[in-house]
């Protein structure tokens, strides 16, 4: 019945951009998960994910990001948090995680962060 | 409680999350929240759902659910959550430590980060219940009685209603 995420690519080599499109909670972060576990193991040297498309992001969706985080870490592959509007930024402050990933303002800064 | 009172009732079914944080975040607003804390509460009351369909029906998308919301007397909001699911102890209940980066386990942490007062206990035939109350803060109590009264608002035509 609700719509579903979603997404486009853009590869700005060596990097590839990934935008979610929608709101991401407990019945949308599976997909989330799985698109980003396709784009992990590609084994990109990095990969960027645009959220300026994202308006709100519950838990499970935060933790989606915490697990591909930790596969992009073991594939040698950097990962950065681009354009969080102000209600995804608040739940990666109030859970602390705002220290963990890397975070900026664009995804001009995220290719170079 | 006092002013605008709400029950909606829904299934356990993940996609019923959007729906109900939208009514939740216009009751926030109607209660006179700001902007960012409308956002917290309805996160808060959207991870106590998912709570409720993942630990109480274990992903079962047909369970029942009820959410009323109302209004504290001296401002601020009083969100009651009841589902018909396993129950737990509700001292089991906790935020967990936020050093450990892993994914899962921060919905309590959310739901105690933004409400005063949160307490979870078993409903007496089945299932589990959660009250949250949150007071307005003081500036935004006198901002919204310096509210003019709302146009469109009609009297009160109700036989035990104050004049």
């Amino acid at each position: 019945m609700s719509t579903s995420l979603e997404f486009s690519r853009e590869e700005r080599l060596p990097a590839v951009v990934l935008r979610p499109q929608g709101e991401i909670d407990l019945a949308r972060s599976p997909e989330l998960r799985l698109r980003l576990r396709q784009e992990v193991d590609a084994k990109p040297k990095r990969l960027i994910i645009d959220l300026i498309g994202v308006g709100y992001m519950d838990s499970s969706g935060v933790a989606t990001l915490v697990e591909a985080l930790t596969r992009a870490r073991a594939a040698g592959c950097k990962l950065v948090l681009a354009g969080l509007q102000p209600k995804v930024k608040s739940i990666f402050s109030i859970s602390r995680l705002d220290t963990v990933f890397t975070i900026t303002g664009s995804v001009d800064d995220a290719l170079t962060a | 409680m006092t002013g605008p009172a709400m029950e909606i009732r829904f299934t356990s079914d993940p996609d019923n999350l959007a729906p109900v944080r939208a009514c939740v975040e216009r009751f926030a607003a109607e209660a006179g929240f700001d902007e960012e804390r409308r956002g917290l509460i309805a996160l808060a009351v959207d991870e106590a759902i998912a709570n409720s369909i993942r630990h109480g029906y274990h992903g079962r998308e047909d369970g029942p659910i009820t959410l009323r919301l109302g209004m504290l007397p001296a401002g601020g909001v009083r969100i009651d959550l009841e589902d018909e699911g396993e129950q737990v102890d509700p001292s089991d209940i906790k935020p967990r430590d936020l050093s450990e980066v892993r994914p899962g386990g921060l919905g309590v942490h959310i739901i105690k980060t933004t409400f005063a007062r949160c307490a979870w206990r078993r409903r007496e035939s089945c299932g589990m219940a959660v009250t949250l109350e949150l007071e307005l803060p003081k500036p935004a109590i006198a901002a919204a009685l310096a509210r003019p009264p709302r146009s469109d608002a009609r009297p009160d035509t109700r036989p035990n209603a104050e004049p």
